[in-house]
Parts: structure tokens; C-alpha cells; sequence
């Protein structure tokens, strides 16, 4: 089920996701957003991530170094109305906004639904929601779910031999761990002691 | 007076010739016989008492110009406590208290060499220097020991403010709201929240609103961070003139850690200073102000692993040294930094998913460590780790998993771990993302705990030694899970806190929301 809303944006970003998946065994680690649970908690709560897998070559560090070092624009690129880019990590002068002001919406590319029970997903494989940021301040991201093998992991384990299927890897301050789907407007759908916490990718809950 | 006329006669002669010796008319001469205070040396013609050269207490009186034999008042009222006299003047009785009432509160202090109370001590006001502390007065939240009960706000609870219900801060037509970090300015100025909501799809925004210190009216809500692309945060400090805060934003393809100040009317005062420019993520950053600079702390990979990362930054924002590395044993994460100018802590939290600890070192200035870094708990699963600065002391937490419970331990002054690891929250229960506010000799904790409808927030003080004191308070009550993100004390004495909720959706479902409660202190029964 892919409903992207921009033909062409959709295909690029889709391209860009299969290379993703390709790149590494498992398209996650999500950020998880409910701060308040855990104090510090990622990025105020958990980040799906890309989670490297020994042997594979490029996962989500592989692919972070390829991001760096492709998103250092020049000034005219990344500056519009005169605003500075940042200058790197040794030297860091003050970051100006550049004021996106007419940012395009996100770009959504689901080839499965992560929360239904029946998947177009192929035999062992499962339904995982992913997130690719923006490598440019004024640009939108593209997030989405895609097919890939089902990994071993399950509630609470890390993310290294990667996650069964219904559930997905963040970065919750605890170490990659797969969590389990969750809906996010149910008021106590994970099991007893958890919560259903946000991620960063728009819909996507998991139980922390 | 029953005088003959005669006597009256001869007295009236004896009154002139006593007079006379009074008046030194018989100097030279022998002295008139005359009643001394000691007793009767002999006898004198008298018209009146007073003739008789005696007060009043020794009972000599004139009968018949003659002064008779003295018979002394005595003053005794049999109550111990009570200083008794004869008054010469009048012959009457005066008792005086031996206990006074310093403080004019009704009660006396216990006399010299006494303690309140005890038998003899003639008075039980407990601090005889404080109209606010006699016995049968209300208990309040002060620091005092109004009711003479030997406990000071004993039985001290901070509950919701009567009347207020609890606040909502986030806007509700928005989704994904987490709250982030709360800082109190001053009466004028209130609160500055901090918190995070899904502004559009794809694109949470960190966002900052002023709230009334009182419970009036909130200021209108203002983004942070103008970029596309999701941002989460933040903590937020006051500076006494400003506020600094703190977030992660992935405006430029993965998590950076960006910094501003803010007006206090929560409006930025310059550029956001972006404080990282590195690989892979950048996140959890941790904000303390210690009078002089910024200290920021957070997690980041951009070496393959989570480590954490120190940086200091000027009243104004600007970067100041280099980047720290602050070392672990392996995969840092969820850093929290407390202090002051005096120095600062800083705990996280090691290991993966399955098997982790829990790291407590105490940094000077320039994130320079001092001392041993502590294992307050290991080989477990665990999460949260928070620590504050209470008086010279640290008192960390955190939660131990399967199934969730609070524990803390407290590091004294000397760096040495005066309470080790310590189970806070009700044996058999489920509690979660403990906060605490410092009291100096105590301390107020702030969890939540599973029930049917959720976690909710309760509120349990603390002795220094974290040991309850006092009576546990349940702060909410609703559908869905409750968890407090910040405490901290409003104007008064008063507290507020920020935390995660949920809001019924248009759709019958719950949303997350963030909400802001004011609480006060209630003492005695």
C-alpha cells in the first residue's frame, strides 16, 4: 500500500527507501516522543533507527556518515536570505533559521500497513515502519512502511538480530530494543506495565 | 480606728518625735525605739500602720498607738511554676510566672534547664522564639514545627492547588504533545514551558509557552525552531534574567543538538546555536545553569556507539571551549545533569536493552571528573536515571524493570554513597519516571503508578535519608497514563508541574497532551 501524495517525490523517496533496506537489514530505530516517561528519553522519547547488522555492510552509521558528509551545503545552498550554515564541529557559529515557511507536506510510502494482521509482505517477512529524514532544513521527510525479513527480536531485546514482525526498533535511551505496535489513541494496548509511546514517524506507536 | 482620745493624744506626741528623728531634729540624741524589719526591738506608740516602720507584708500593724507583733504574709499558691510575692504596698499576693512567653503566642517556653513539656518545665511551646510553633496549632508547610509535635510539616504532602484543576498546555487541536522541560522566572514572568507537538504531519516542533504563575491566564504558545523536520525537548533553565533550553532537531538529516536563550516572555533572543555538527544522532541533552555558564550534556553516536558529550555555553549562548568527552564503560545513554556553582553530577545509564547499570560521577568545572564514577545499580534492566541536588547532597533515581519499580540512592557530600539503593515506590506496584523536587533536608518525589485506567501521578516526601515523611498524595486521576516531565518551585513556596497526559480525540480515542499543575503544601493530619 503505497499512498503518496507526489508522484515523482514518491518514487525518488521510494528509491532512496528500497536502497535503505537494501543497505541494511533493518530500516529502524526509531525516536521514541514521550519524554515525560522516562526523563531522558531519546529524542524527548524514542527515534526508529537503522539498525546495523554485524556482517552487513552500511547500516544506519554507514548511512549517517554518507548523509554528513552529503548535507554539508554551501552557504548559497543551505542559506537562503543570507542565512549562514553551520560551519561544522569545529567551529560552530550560530545556526541562523533559514524560515521554511512553505515546507512540502511529507512524503508517505507504505507498502504494507505495520498494524494489520493480513500483509502483502512475502513469507517470513513483516511489515516495518521506517523514517528518512530531511538532508536539507527546507525539505520534507518521507516516512512510511516497507516489507523486509522478520528479524528474531522481540519486547524489550536489542535490535541486533533484528525484530519480529509488529514491531519495531527504537532508540529509547535503553539501547536499540525492538517494541511492540501500538495503537496510539487506545488507552492501554501494550502489556501490563507499559505504555504506548509515540515514535517519529507520524502514527507509528510502540509499546515502551 | 478605735483611739481614745487620749491615746490619740500620746500618739500624736510619739508621731512628732519619730518624725523629728526622720527628719534628723534628734540627731545627736538617741534614737526613738523603733520596729525594725528584722522584728520587735522594743515597742513604739503608733497612730497608723505605717508608723510601725513596716510594709505591709510583714503584717506589723498600729492597734491602739501600740505596733503590735509582726505576722509575715506568706505568699504560696502551691503551683510550682509560679514565682510567688508579697506586695509591700498592699500585703497582697502576687505570683509571677516562672516560664515566659517569649514569643506571645499564648503558651509559655519551659524555664531554664527544662525542655518543653517534661514535668517541671512549666511551659511546652516548643520554640518559645516563633508565634508560629505552640501546641494545638495547625501544622503547616513551613519549615516549622507549628503544632510542638517534634516533627517539622509533618505529615507534609504537596497536592493540586484547591480549585485549580490541572492545566492544559498543549494546543488541543495538536497531536503528539510530550512534554519537555518547565523553569520558574519569577512572579511576574511565571513558568516557561517546554514541550514538543506535531505542528503538521512530519514536522514536530519544539514549543515554549508562558504559564501564569497563579493559575491566570497562559501566553499564547511559540515555536522554536523554524526548520522543517522533528524536534524534541527540551530542558529549560532560568538564569535570573533569562532562560536557556535546550533541544534535538533533525532540521539537517539526523538528530543535532541545538541551544537558545529565551525573553522571559518565552520569545528567543537570537539565532538558534546549533552545538553539534556530527554523524549519526545526537540526542537527550541535559541543561544545567550553575551562575555563571551553561552546562550542556548529551548522548550521541557519531562515534559508532552512544557516548555522552559535554559542552558549556555562555550566558548569551555563546559555545564556549571544546566538545568533552565524558567516558563510560560502554554505551551511555539517558544523561542527567544536576549541580550548582559548587559542582555537578551527572547520572546515565550503560549497557543495552537486557543488561545495563546505572552511573553516578560528580564533574567540576570544565566537566573535569571528580572522584570515582559510582555504580549505583547493575546487571539489570534499567531506565530513567535523574539526579538532583539536595543541599550539599545528590540524591539519584531510577527504575529497575520486570516489573517497574523507583529506586534511589543518595551521594553525600564527600562524594562517598551515604544510601545505597534504596526501593522507593509501594512494594507489588508498577511505577515509572520518578522526578524529584529538592528540600534541602528532604525532598519530594514525583512517580507514577499503574492502576486500572493507567498510570497516574502521586507525589511522596522524603526525608533526606529516603524514608518517607509524610502521606502520599495522588495528583491525577484520568483515562490514560499520566507522567510528569519537570518540578520545580513557582512563587510562594508553591510547585509546578509539567506532565504527559491524554485528551480525549475527536475520534473516541486518547491523544497524548501536556498539562501543567500547580501544587501546594498541606501538613498535619
Amino acid at each position: 500500500m503505497t499512498t503518496a501524495r507526489d508522484g515523482d517525490r514518491a518514487e525518488s523517496g521510494r528509491a532512496a527507501a528500497q536502497e535503505r533496506w537494501t543497505r541494511s537489514a533493518w530500516a529502524t530505530a526509531i525516536c521514541l516522543a514521550a519524554s515525560g516517561l522516562l526523563a531522558a528519553w531519546g529524542c524527548g522519547g524514542a527515534v526508529v533507527e537503522d539498525t546495523p547488522v554485524p556482517g552487513v555492510d552500511g547500516g544506519a552509521d554507514a548511512r549517517a556518515d554518507a548523509r554528513a558528509d552529503a548535507k554539508q551545503p554551501s552557504p548559497a545552498d543551505a542559506a537562503p536570505d543570507g542565512a549562514k550554515p553551520d560551519a561544522g564541529k569545529d567551529a560552530l557559529p550560530e545556526y541562523v533559521d533559514p524560515g521554511c515557511a512553505d515546507v512540502p507536506p511529507p512524503i508517505e510510502q507504505f507498502e504494507c500497513d505495520p498494524y494489520a494482521a493480513v500483509n502483502p509482505c512475502g513469507e517470513g517477512e513483516g511489515c516495518y515502519p521506517f523514517v528518512d529524514t530531511p538532508t536539507s532544513p527546507c525539505t520534507p521527510e518521507t516516512y512510511g512502511a516497507l516489507c523486509h525479513s522478520a528479524g528474531e527480536g522481540g519486547q524489550g531485546d536489542p535490535c541486533t538480530d533484528g525484530c519480529q514482525g509488529g514491531h519495531v526498533c527504537v532508540i529509547t535511551g535503553q539501547g536499540t530494543q525492538c517494541v511492540q505496535l501500538c495503537d496510539l489513541s487506545s488507552p492501554n494496548p501494550c502489556p501490563d506495565g507499559l505504555v504506548c509511546g509515540a515514535v517519529d514517524v507520524p502514527g507509528i506507536g510502540g509499546c515502551i | 480606728m478605735h483611739l481614745t482620745r487620749r491615746g490619740a493624744a500620746v500618739a500624736l506626741a510619739l508621731a512628732l518625735v519619730a518624725c523629728g528623728a526622720r527628719s534628723g531634729l534628734h540627731e545627736g540624741g538617741d534614737p526613738p525605739e523603733l520596729l525594725s524589719r528584722d522584728g520587735v526591738r522594743g515597742r513604739s506608740e503608733c497612730v497608723t500602720d505605717r508608723d510601725c516602720d513596716a510594709d505591709a507584708c510583714h503584717g506589723v500593724r498600729c492597734d491602739l498607738g501600740v505596733c503590735l507583733p509582726p505576722r509575715p504574709v506568706v505568699c504560696d499558691d502551691h503551683d510550682p511554676c509560679t514565682a510567688d510575692a508579697c506586695d509591700p504596698a498592699t500585703g497582697a499576693c502576687r505570683a509571677t510566672r516562672l516560664a515566659l512567653d517569649l514569643d506571645r503566642d499564648g503558651v509559655p517556653g519551659p524555664i531554664a534547664g527544662k525542655k518543653p513539656g517534661e514535668p517541671g518545665s512549666c511551659g511546652d511551646d516548643c520554640d518559645d522564639a516563633s508565634a508560629r510553633a505552640f501546641p494545638g496549632n495547625v501544622e503547616l508547610c513551613d519549615g516549622v514545627d507549628n503544632d510542638c509535635n517534634g516533627v517539622v510539616d509533618d505529615e507534609a504532602r504537596f497536592v493540586p492547588a484547591p480549585g485549580e484543576a490541572p492545566r492544559l498546555v498543549s494546543d488541543p487541536s495538536l497531536a503528539l504533545a510530550s512534554a519537555g522541560g518547565l523553569a520558574f522566572g519569577d512572579t511576574s514572568t511565571g513558568y516557561i514551558s517546554a514541550y514538543s507537538a506535531q505542528l503538521a504531519l512530519g514536522d514536530t516542533k519544539l514549543v515554549v509557552r508562558e504559564l501564569s504563575a497563579t493559575g491566570g491566564a497562559d501566553g499564547p504558545p511559540v515555536a522554536i525552531n523554524e526548520t522543517a523536520g522533528d524536534a524534541f525537548g527540551g530542558p529549560v533553565v532560568w538564569t535570573g534574567d533569562r532562560y536557556g533550553v535546550a533541544w534535538s532537531d533533525r532540521r539537517d538529516g539526523n538528530y543535532e543538538i541545538y541551544f537558545n536563550t529565551l525573553a522571559p516572555d518565552g520569545h528567543k533572543t537570537g539565532p538558534d546555536v546549533r552545538v553539534t555538527s556530527a554523524p549519526d544522532f545526537s540526542l537527550s541533552p541535559t541543561l544545567v545553569w550553575n551562575g555563571s555558564t551553561f552546562h550542556l550534556v548529551w548522548q550521541d553516536r557519531r562515534s559508532g556507539s552512544f557516548e555522552l558529550y559535554g559542552r558549556q555555553l555562555s550566558l548569551d549562548g555563546a559555545l564556549l571551549g571544546d566538545e568533552v568527552v565524558l567516558p563510560s564503560a560502554g554505551g551511555a545513554e539517558s544523561p542527567w545533569l544536576a549541580g550548582s556553582s559548587s559542582g555537578l553530577a551527572l547520572i546515565d545509564r550503560i549497557g543495552d536493552s537486557q543488561d545495563s547499570a546505572i552511573e553516578l560521577r560528580r564533574l567540576g568545572a570544565g566537566f573535569v571528573q571528580e572522584g570515582p564514577t559510582l555504580l549505583l545499580a547493575d546487571h539489570g534492566r534499567f531506565e530513567a536515571p535523574y539526579v538532583v541536588k539536595n543541599g550539599e547532597r545528590y540524591v539519584a533515581l531510577w527504575v529497575q524493570k520486570d516489573p517497574h519499580r523507583v529506586f534511589g540512592a543518595v551521594l553525600g557530600p564527600s562524594g562517598a554513597l551515604e544510601v545505597p539503593a534504596t526501593e522507593l515506590s509501594p512494594p507489588g506496584t508498577q511505577s515509572r519516571g520518578p522526578i524529584a523536587l529538592p528540600l534541602g533536608d528532604r525532598l519530594v518525589l514525583l512517580y507514577s503508578r499503574q492502576s486500572a485506567d493507567g498510570y497516574e501521578l502521586y507525589s511522596q516526601p522524603l526525608t533526606g535519608a529516603l524514608v518517607a515523611d509524610g502521606a502520599e498524595a495522588q495528583l491525577t486521576s484520568s483515562p490514560g497514563d499520566d507522567f510528569a516531565a519537570a518540578m520545580t518551585f513557582g512563587a510562594a513556596g508553591d510547585v509546578g508541574v509539567l506532565f504527559n497526559g491524554r485528551l480525549p480525540d475527536a475520534g473516541g480515542g486518547l491523544k497524548s497532551a501536556v498539562y501543567f499543575s500547580r501544587l501546594v503544601c498541606a501538613a498535619g493530619k
